[in-house]
């Protein structure tokens, strides 16, 4: 998954990366607390996931316990339920999951749907550490795009180039364009357009799904940069009180690319 | 190595000099000078001299002085007291000398180190009847009434200028110092007082605490944007080609602009023989060529040079395009004097770098390469009587340059590239006014920069290495500037100048007052003070804390910003402890304004967010003291202490990246037999970096099919406040062996230098992994290297 940024970094300092003489073991240092969520106007059940970290991976726990709400638009308050079962957020061939316990707001609960254009704000209190994470988000002023796909498209890598456009949606800060195959997924970040040569490393052989979807601020910004390997900046928290996203998305389009080489 | 083991060093640094001294000798066998000087390297240095109606002895006095050697003469000498003439343009010292020896009928004799003899030259008629060899023995002790004078360049500017913090360098001092793999000049600037890299691996230096970008590099006056190769392991500077070297680390003369910190202005080496010469040098990793000579009786002369490096052809022997990689430059100088003393003076350098060119297996490929040629054109004016409007003499010169610069870097399997192209079209001119202990200059420079910049890529980590954006800009500039020096008094120098500047669509530049003065308050010491504004609306996208800066991308500063300013002050002193030791101690203050630092999480949707605005101070203090050479042992001590601030936008304050405290070198050379031993000697605190806390995995929404992805290779990490803490301490030391001899008839000098000879561990930087806990690693700077090479002239 998204391994193309990998590539870069190894092109760049793989002279170097082994040349690393010294190892020392650190203490982690850091107590934070992470979440994740991304309103998507494609789905009815939206998720908060909230962990927290010693500053390790492999301590990196969900949180229970928490008191999630999302206040919508018009000032109505979604409270989101503790759930003990995370598998229908992760994708199937993910990694085994992190967190068995997310916080879902069932939209169908309210009888409401997110609002283009409309702002939410998210609040996690956690009152076992007396925390509270805060957000908000700018849904993409527009209606997302039914998520069936077309009749593929037959697309010869060493011929054609893929070139595609679309309109600029209100509050989208960016676009978002997806190229999933049964193997792999790889992410473009684009403006209003995007053209990529047969020979991209994106497509690969056989069926590629290609969906374009517009972002607001904190997808795009959590999701463009990475920490620097060096210096450790990098990454664009918009959060208070915690650190990672809470964003929305919105699907614009949908195709699909029968690859053949 | 222990920091005991670094002591130890510093002490035999300190005490071999002393030893060394009581070993002194020199040979008595000297020789008519000849145009080529001998082979002794003061000799063949170009001076720039001129002089009207003066004592010969005064003229011999300076030319040896200016070049550093010990002059030798019967004071009873007549032909001493005749008048001379000489026309003020360069040549080497050794023409010099024998062009005032045939005015006034003296022969100049020089030994192999250098001592130089005049006496009264043999009649011809007496020559044909008894020819003297051209090689004699000559013992000046044997001389009756002699009298031994010596002024050393050195002394002379430190009479005649006041030079607040300028250090005037020349090749063979530069070439004392230990080398990795070959000469290199850059390398050596690193290890004057005030001057520091990020790591071994910057494309760039510091200057007192500025940004790497604030350094004017000149090549005979000629700007050169990215002076490096191979990601700042190599300078452009071909070593043959390296005249003399000026280094301003603050109060900068009035005619230079542009940038905030320093200059460093490279002149050309010169040939000094009408035989033509040259030499070819050959190390691990390239081999340069020089050729030059004089004709039309020194009228006019050319030098050139070439290098490429060849590792990529020795390593396709074994595994083709295991190493595509190469650079290649090409530098050369024509002069040509005409009627009147007018001069004639044109510099090219071409030097590319071509990573893959095509060749690699997929497609990646990378190239940079500058260029410049730029003419000079000379001529003095001497007043037919006294009182003329053109005082003693007054010179006139006009230059024209071009620099380009072009870097592309495609990736296209990854349908990324990145471009920087930089077109400098400059011309400027100045007259300069000779009277009695005053001079005047005014000048103008106009110039039209085209800079631009694009970045494209749909990997968002590409913006780790270059901001992804696209910049263009082509400001037109028009600087005039004037300076005044003069004496009021004995014991008082004054320099007043200053620079007025205006750049199309930049505001803040206006009018940059440069003052500074030398108060002597005996003839050996001297106190120094100065005092000036700079201003810089060029910029390198470069990041300090990136200990791997390859390139410097250049960018303008957007139109409708304001210029980054800094205004510095200087205080110091310059005592010479003895006749061959100079000690320079000098304090500085700097105070940064709209200095533009890269934004490392620009947006490329966003337009003017590439830099962020700072302002901040610089302050320390710079300690040189030089062993010149005509000694068994000659090197200097440079240490330098600083502290620097910067406070961003929001008010939060920090170090910079490049905030060292202490650097200290200490380099030497010491003449043993035949044998050249150098050695180098870096101690130097920590420069500031971020620490990493801690970490987290970023889960990847994928809006394809609205679920989280868990990403294994997406850690994210926690970082302690901005460059909170430091690396260690850098410890390094160099050490060379050189020894001259004669192949075939050739004269060779074959080095040994190792690099880093305890295998220092030296961080340039660390990188983290947290997974199952934080693991730092460090990256190194340069490990224990074993060079060698061999020069060879002919």
């Amino acid at each position: 998954m998204r391994t193309n940024h990998l590539a870069l970094v190894a092109l760049a300092v793989s002279a170097f990366a082994n040349a690393c003489v010294e190892q020392t073991t650190m203490l982690p240092t850091a107590s934070e607390f992470i979440v994740h969520a991304v309103l998507d106007g494609n789905l009815r059940d939206q998720y908060v996931i909230v962990q927290r970290t010693n500053g390790i991976i492999s301590a990196q726990a969900p949180v229970t316990g928490a008191q999630v709400t999302i206040t919508a638009p018009d000032g109505r308050e979604l409270i989101a339920d503790e759930v003990r079962d995370s598998a229908a957020i992760f994708a199937a061939r993910s990694y085994q999951p992190r967190v068995t316990t997310v916080y879902r707001i069932s939209l169908d609960k309210y009888g409401v749907a997110l609002v283009p254009g409309g702002t939410y704000r998210l609040r996690v209190r956690i009152p076992a550490d007396k925390a509270e994470i805060m957000g908000s988000t700018v849904m993409p002023a527009i209606l997302p795009a039914p998520p069936n796909s077309p009749v593929p498209v037959v697309f010869t890598r060493s011929r054609d180039t893929l070139s595609l456009s679309w309109k600029e949606v209100a509050h989208a800060q960016g676009y978002v364009v997806t190229f999933s195959s049964p193997a792999e997924t790889e992410v473009v970040f684009a403006d209003s357009s995007l053209t990529l040569a047969g020979t991209a490393r994106v497509f690969r052989i056989g069926m590629n799904s290609v969906v374009v979807s517009a972002v607001d601020v904190n997808y795009y910004d959590y999701f463009r940069r990475s920490s620097d390997v060096f210096s450790g900046s990098g990454l664009i928290n918009h959060l208070e009180g915690g650190t990672g996203v809470f964003g929305s998305i919105s699907r614009l389009s949908t195709m699909t690319l029968d690859v053949r080489q | 190595m222990s920091r005991t083991r670094s002591l130890a060093f510093m002490f035999l640094l300190a005490i071999v000099p002393a030893s060394a001294h009581a070993q002194q000798v020199d040979s008595a066998a000297f020789s008519a000078l000849r145009p080529d000087g001998n082979n002794v390297s003061a000799l063949r240095t170009n001076v720039f001299l001129g002089f009207g109606n003066q004592p010969a002895r005064t003229v011999f006095v300076t030319i040896a002085g200016l070049v550093g050697l010990n002059l030798t003469f019967d004071p009873g000498l007549s032909e001493l007291d005749a008048r001379v003439t000489v026309n003020p343009h360069d040549r080497s010292a050794a023409v010099a000398l024998q062009e005032i020896a045939r005015q006034v009928s003296l022969q100049v004799l020089v030994s192999l180190r250098g001592n130089i003899i005049l006496r009264r030259a043999v009649p011809q008629s007496v020559a044909d009847r008894a020819p003297i060899a051209d090689t004699v023995n000559w013992d000046p002790q044997l001389l009756p009434g002699m009298a031994v004078q010596a002024t050393r360049s050195e002394r002379l500017e430190f009479e005649r200028a006041t030079n607040a913090s300028a250090i005037a360098l020349s090749a063979a001092v530069l070439r004392a110092a230990p080398t990795f793999i070959e000469p290199d000049l850059l390398k050596s600037i690193q290890m004057m007082p005030g001057i520091e890299a990020r790591s071994d691996w910057s494309a760039g230096f510091n200057v007192r605490g500025g940004e790497a970008d604030q350094s004017l590099i000149l090549i005979d006056g000629y700007p050169i944007y990215n002076p490096f190769h191979l990601g700042g392991v190599f300078s452009t500077f071909i070593d043959p080609m390296v005249g003399n070297v000026e280094l301003h680390t603050g109060t900068l003369p009035s005619q230079y602009g542009g940038r905030l910190s320093g200059v460093l202005d490279v002149g050309s080496a010169r040939p000094t023989t009408s035989e033509r010469h040259g030499t070819i040098e050959t190390s691990l990793v390239s081999t340069s060529a020089s050729m030059g000579r004089t004709f039309s009786d020194g009228d006019g002369e050319w030098m050139i040079a070439a290098r490429r490096t060849y590792a990529d052809a020795f390593v396709d022997l074994f595994k083709p395009n295991a190493f595509p990689y190469h650079f290649q430059d090409v530098h050369g100088h024509l002069a040509l004097r005409g009627e009147n003393g007018t001069r004639l003076s044109v510099t090219g350098y071409a030097g590319e770098d071509v990573v893959a060119g095509g060749t690699g297996t997929n497609g990646n490929h990378g190239l940079w390469r500058n260029n410049i040629i730029g003419a000079t054109v000379s001529r003095p004016f001497t007043p037919a009587a006294a009182g003329s409007v053109l005082g003693d003499s007054t010179v006139g010169e006009q230059r024209l340059s071009y620099t380009g610069f072009q870097a592309r870097l495609a990736l296209p399997n990854y349908q990324s590239r990145a471009f920087n192209t930089v077109s400098d079209v400059r011309a400027n001119g100045t007259v300069t006014r000779y009277a009695g202990t005053a001079t005047t200059t005014v000048g103008y420079e106009v110039a039209n920069q085209a800079l631009s910049y694009l970045a494209d890529t749909p990997l968002e980590s590409f913006g780790d290495f270059l901001p992804i954006d696209s910049l263009s800009n082509a400001p037109r500039s028009a600087a005039l500037y004037g300076n005044h020096r003069w004496r009021p008094a004995t014991s008082l120098l004054l320099d007043v100048g200053g620079r007025f500047e205006s750049a199309e669509g930049i505001t803040g530049l206006g009018l940059s007052p440069r003052v500074s003065l030398k108060y002597f308050v005996t003839n050996n010491l001297a106190l120094t003070a100065g005092a000036g504004r700079y201003t810089q609306w060029v910029h390198s996208l470069g990041r300090e804390e990136e200990p791997l800066q390859p390139l410097q991308f250049w960018v303008s500063s957007a139109r409708g910003s304001k210029a980054s300013a800094v205004r510095d002050a200087v205080v110091g002193l310059e005592r010479w402890v003895t006749p061959g030791r100079l000690l320079h101690v000098s304090a500085f203050y700097k105070k940064y304004d709209a200095l533009l630092v890269p934004n490392s999480v620009n947006d490329p949707r966003v337009f003017d967010d590439e830099f962020l605005p700072v302002r901040g101070t610089s302050y320390g203090l710079d300690i040189l003291l030089r062993q010149f050479e005509g000694g068994p042992f000659s090197g200097w001590m440079a240490y330098s202490y600083a502290m620097n601030n910067r406070v961003d936008a929001a008010g939060h304050q920090y170090a910079p990246t490049q905030d060292r405290r202490h650097n200290l070198n200490l380099v030497g050379s010491w003449q043993l037999d035949s044998y050249t031993f150098g050695a180098r000697m870096n101690l130097a605190s920590g420069f500031p970096n971020t620490p990493v806390l801690g970490g987290f995995a970023r889960d990847f929404y994928d809006p394809a099919t609205g679920k989280w992805v868990i990403d294994r290779n997406n850690d994210q990490y926690f970082t302690g406040a901005k460059n909170s803490a430091r690396l260690p301490w850098y410890e390094r030391v160099d050490v060379s062996l050189s020894r001259p001899g004669r192949i075939f008839g050739f004269a060779t000098r074959p080095y040994l230098s190792v690099v880093n000879i305890f295998n220092s561990q030296n961080p340039a930087g660390y990188v983290y992994s947290v997974d199952s806990r934080v693991n730092r690693g460090s990256f190194p700077n340069l490990p224990f290297v074993p060079t060698l090479g061999i020069t060879i002239a002919y």
